[in-house]
């Protein structure tokens, strides 16, 4: 047997089970013990000096020596809480959904050329074709892990998904006999859509918003077509500033999982065609006048932007929900208690949400002077919000084919409905908006009450 | 012959001791078909040895998306798994042997386990389960600890939704969920099945779940572990340890002392040539992986000790690793005052260099099966200072062929500076011990720890289940 070299120590076993105790509080069986005796270097030949025949007897000794008084296990953090502060959060989602408000002004400075030919047709089918993609691209790009790899799939986002559709904007105007005006501002669109996407997952918020700002003011300030495209031409200037900043990954800090498979493209496929779903929904009647099926209400434009605004709210409550969430069920010492309170949780934050959005829709209708026949396009609209933000919570809890079968078999009804009975859009529309918002609800109460949507 | 290999967390995806252990195996044995399943993380990860042609490759990721199955619950789910909450709540009791594989079967046939245990119900049965239990003083199970074990349970139990091919033999390389694919095989095809432990899986998992997971959680996850490697200890054909240290963990946990044989790590000793001559100065030598477990405070500890009595004496450290640690490592030699005289050399392109870099080979662990760089430095011809860990002492042990050469290398208790830095001086002083002891070391390594003979080992091993044979 080989020697081992050991300095004559006396080993006494209370001396060890204090120094273990810790281990020993918490161990749940004896076989804990004797692992953590011998990752302390106490193995056969030290047991042996504690007067052991082996290292599990000694651990014998310890464990039924002691009491079982773990300690509390460290609270883990929340992973939907920042920690950054309620007033920084709220600021920060505001200022999202005024980025997502804003753009809105980029229409009125171009309703010169709204009254084109098709015009509005292209921006819209255009506008509901790159949604998709920013969706997939943003989805894509929150599921790495390292920033440097958010970063890349951006960059790759951007080189890939422009020029696509460049070629998507330039065919449908092609198709439509639009004007190459208008085919460029489908492409401006476009990029910035892709553009904010890359900024607002990257945290580059008031970036995007001092870039927005010069074209923004020139509008709201009325000033003359050159100085209003001088205004737009350093907003566009500033967004592809930022756009190549906030995708920059330097070779040194790429990663081996910086790429883009086609697994990944599968998995966040849901998510790209929840976008297009979703543009088809708010687009109906818009695409629907174009098709010779009657105006859309004056209202529409105005209910549009504003449920563009709400998405800054729309996020603060899918990561409230979230966070919520998770303090319930580390709170919760039963199922029951979890499912009854979770769901509380939900009504009242969707509550919230949709009282938001009315003020928002409300406002909007307001400031534009629309007549009062927008109670219609108020109602739908104000459903169509709360309906998508419901589908959101239902994606970011991993039910994604419910949330896009839902709403994709709402869209193709009110297609086929339209198509067969010609009714007026708006009045389909709104059915539909009322169909989805309460199937939806209905099955989001049931599903988000469970403990494993919550994993 | 077909061979199912089974690895978890290593070749052909990862390198270290087992992965280097697995490449060994199947380039040493072309007559075989070895099918390697690779339990891995996602199933993306890239792979780190280049199989020979010999070999395929299958992944079976336990932490992707999950595997399709029907889904929704079964009276007959929720009988056998309420049976093994039961079993896993009450610790294991002696009944548990017996009941628990049957368990474990049933589920197993019942097909789609991973759409079955994301349900509500397990969440569910876990909670009433936990409710009538004796727990310690202010253990309050929440439905997150719930979710938390139902989960953990459900990607461990993955590797049974695989599709089981036939072979003549399954060959795990661990306990653990390692045994699911060979366990399924004995059920499906009655396929016998060899299970090797360089480390021991249990005493691994004990320490990885003592910190992280709550009580609840832990326990129950340890409990079902703990079952689980009994079954496969109990299922296997024979139990193949990489030290005899191992066994009593191994006969501990369930094993038949009668079907375990000891196959000891091999090197190729072409690749580890004598070493001509010392460095100029007092040099102690390591290689590794830079971790916790392998100890190195003790070992600069124990250098700055050294350096009290061999004031010219260097520590260079091999390989690469965790940084932090690093940064740890070359705090505490700041503070001892040895910074200009410790060095991370980082990886070197030959381990053998780092070897032929020491007066001394040190290995400072404080866990380790039967570790290759024992017996590489061992094969070099160099003299070496171990911790008492694993299969270190079986290895320096004096060659039980000629005793009379004494021992192979000096052997300390781990985590014991004092005693490490004395056993370094004795030999950094004494040139005519450490030259023997290096030659001793060396004739022992060539006798007993050659790549050759290990395969030689798994060659009669494999032939002898295979046909039915069982020779400890």
């Amino acid at each position: 047997m080989t020697e081992v070299l050991v300095r004559p120590l006396t080993r006494d076993v209370g001396e060890l089970a204090e120094k273990m105790a810790d281990l020993l509080a918490s161990a749940v069986d004896v076989l804990e013990v004797t692992a953590g005796l011998e990752a302390e270097g106490i193995g056969d030949r030290a047991a042996r000096l504690y007067g052991y025949d082996d290292v599990f007897l000694l651990a014998e000794r310890l464990y039924e020596g002691s009491v079982r008084r773990p300690s509390r296990a460290k609270k883990a953090a929340n992973p939907w809480v920042n920690g950054t502060g309620v007033l920084h959060d709220a600021g920060r989602y505001a200022l999202r959904g005024l980025l997502f408000g804003l753009p809105g002004a980029g229409y009125l400075a171009v309703h010169g050329l709204l009254g084109q030919r098709s015009a509005g047709l292209v921006l819209t089918l255009s506008l509901v074709l790159c949604w998709p993609v920013s969706q997939g691209v943003a989805a894509l790009a929150y599921s790495r892990r390292e920033f440097e790899d958010t970063k890349r799939v951006l960059r790759l986002g951007l080189v890939y998904g422009l020029p696509f559709m460049i070629v998507v904007s330039v065919g449908i105007g092609f198709w439509h006999g639009a004007s190459a005006a208008v085919v460029v501002v489908a492409c401006a669109q476009s990029f910035y859509l892709l553009s904010a996407s890359a900024a607002l997952v990257t945290g580059g918020e008031l970036l995007l918003l001092l870039a927005l700002l010069p074209g923004v003011v020139a509008t709201f300030a009325g000033l003359p077509g050159q100085l209003l495209i001088v205004g737009w031409a350093v907003t566009g200037l500033g967004v592809l500033l930022i756009a190549v900043d906030r995708t920059r990954v330097p070779k040194a800090h790429r990663t081996a999982n910086g790429g883009i498979s086609w697994i990944a493209v599968w998995t966040i496929t849901p998510n790209a065609l929840f976008g297009l779903v979703a543009g088809g929904l708010l687009t109906f009647t818009i695409v629907s006048a174009y098709g010779g099926y009657g105006a859309p209400p004056e209202a529409t434009s105005a209910a549009m932007v504003a449920l563009s605004a709400s998405m800054g709210p729309a996020e603060w409550v899918l990561y409230a929900f979230r966070a919520r969430g998770h303090e319930l069920l580390v709170a919760s010492r039963s199922v029951r208690e979890f499912r009854f309170r979770v769901r509380l949780t939900l009504i009242d934050l969707m509550g919230r949400f949709m009282a938001a959005l009315a003020v928002l829709i409300g406002g909007a209708i307001v400031v534009a002077d629309l007549p009062d026949s927008s109670i219609g396009p108020f109602v739908c609209y104000l459903l169509l919000g709360g309906a998508l933000v419901i589908a959101l919570m239902l994606q970011s809890c991993g039910r994604n084919a419910v949330s896009l079968g839902v709403c994709a078999a709402t869209l193709a009804l009110e297609a086929g409905v339209l198509l067969v009975a010609r009714p007026d859009p708006s009045k389909v529309q709104l059915t539909g908006a009322v169909v989805l918002f309460t199937v939806l609800l209905v099955h989001t109460v049931t599903v988000l009450g469970r403990a494993t949507a919550h994993r | 012959m077909n061979i199912t290999l089974v690895t978890e967390g290593t070749y052909p995806h990862a390198y270290g001791g087992v992965s280097v252990w697995c490449d060994q195996l199947v380039r040493g044995m072309p007559e075989h078909d070895f099918h390697v399943v690779a339990l891995t993380g996602t199933g993306t990860e890239a792979l780190a040895w280049e199989p020979p042609g010999n070999v395929t490759v299958e992944p079976v990721p336990l932490w992707g998306p999950r595997p399709p199955g029907r889904g929704g619950a079964s009276r007959e789910f929720e009988g056998l798994f309420r049976v093994l909450l039961d079993l896993c709540l009450t610790g294991g009791t002696p009944s548990a042997g017996e009941l628990f594989p049957s368990v474990l079967r049933g589920l197993y046939d019942l097909g789609g386990l991973s759409e079955l245990l994301a349900g509500e119900g397990p969440v569910e049965w876990l909670m009433a389960a936990w409710e009538g239990r004796d727990l310690p003083e202010g253990v309050e199970p929440t439905v997150h600890d719930a979710l938390t074990a139902i989960s953990l349970l459900e990607h461990a139990l993955r590797p049974l939704a695989r599709h089981v091919p036939r072979a003549d033999l399954t060959h795990a390389v661990s306990n653990g969920v390692t045994v699911l694919p060979a366990l399924a095989a004995k059920w499906t095809h009655g396929t016998p099945f060899c299970l090797t432990e360089h480390g021991i899986y249990l005493r691994e998992r004990y320490l990885g779940y003592g910190k992280g997971y709550s009580w609840p959680v832990k326990a129950l996850i340890l409990a079902f572990l703990r079952m689980l490697c009994a079954a496969g200890y109990q299922a296997a054909d024979l139990v193949t340890p990489g030290n005899r240290y191992n066994q009593r963990w191994e006969t501990r946990c369930g094993a038949d002392p009668g079907l375990i044989q000891t196959v000891y790590n091999g090197v190729n000793p072409h690749e580890f040539p004598e070493a001509a001559g010392e460095p100029d100065r007092p040099t102690l030598s390591w290689a590794g992986r830079i971790d916790p477990i392998k100890d190195l405070e003790t070992l600069i500890k124990a250098f700055a000790i050294v350096r009290d009595d061999v004031p010219e004496a260097v520590l260079r450290l091999f390989g690469g690793g965790n940084a932090e640690y690093r940064e740890k490592c070359l705090k505490l030699a700041a503070d001892l005052d040895v910074t200009g005289h410790v060095t991370f050399e980082g990886r070197v392109e030959e381990i053998r260099d780092a070897y032929v870099a020491g007066t001394v080979v040190m290995l400072s662990s404080i866990s380790e099966g039967f570790p290759y760089t024992l017996i590489e430095a061992m094969t070099c011809g160099r003299a070496t200072v171990s911790t008492d860990v694993g299969g270190v002492t079986e290895a320096v042990a004096p060659n039980p062929n000629s005793p009379e050469d004494g021992e192979c290398g000096l052997v300390v208790p781990p985590r014991d500076p004092e005693a490490m830095a004395a056993a370094a001086v004795r030999l950094l002083r004494d040139p005519e011990e450490r030259a023997w002891m290096g030659t001793v070391a060396r004739r022992k390594a060539l006798e007993f720890f050659t790549v050759d003979q290990a395969v030689a080992s798994f060659r009669e091993i494999y032939s002898n289940l295979a046909s039915g044979v069982v020779k400890a």
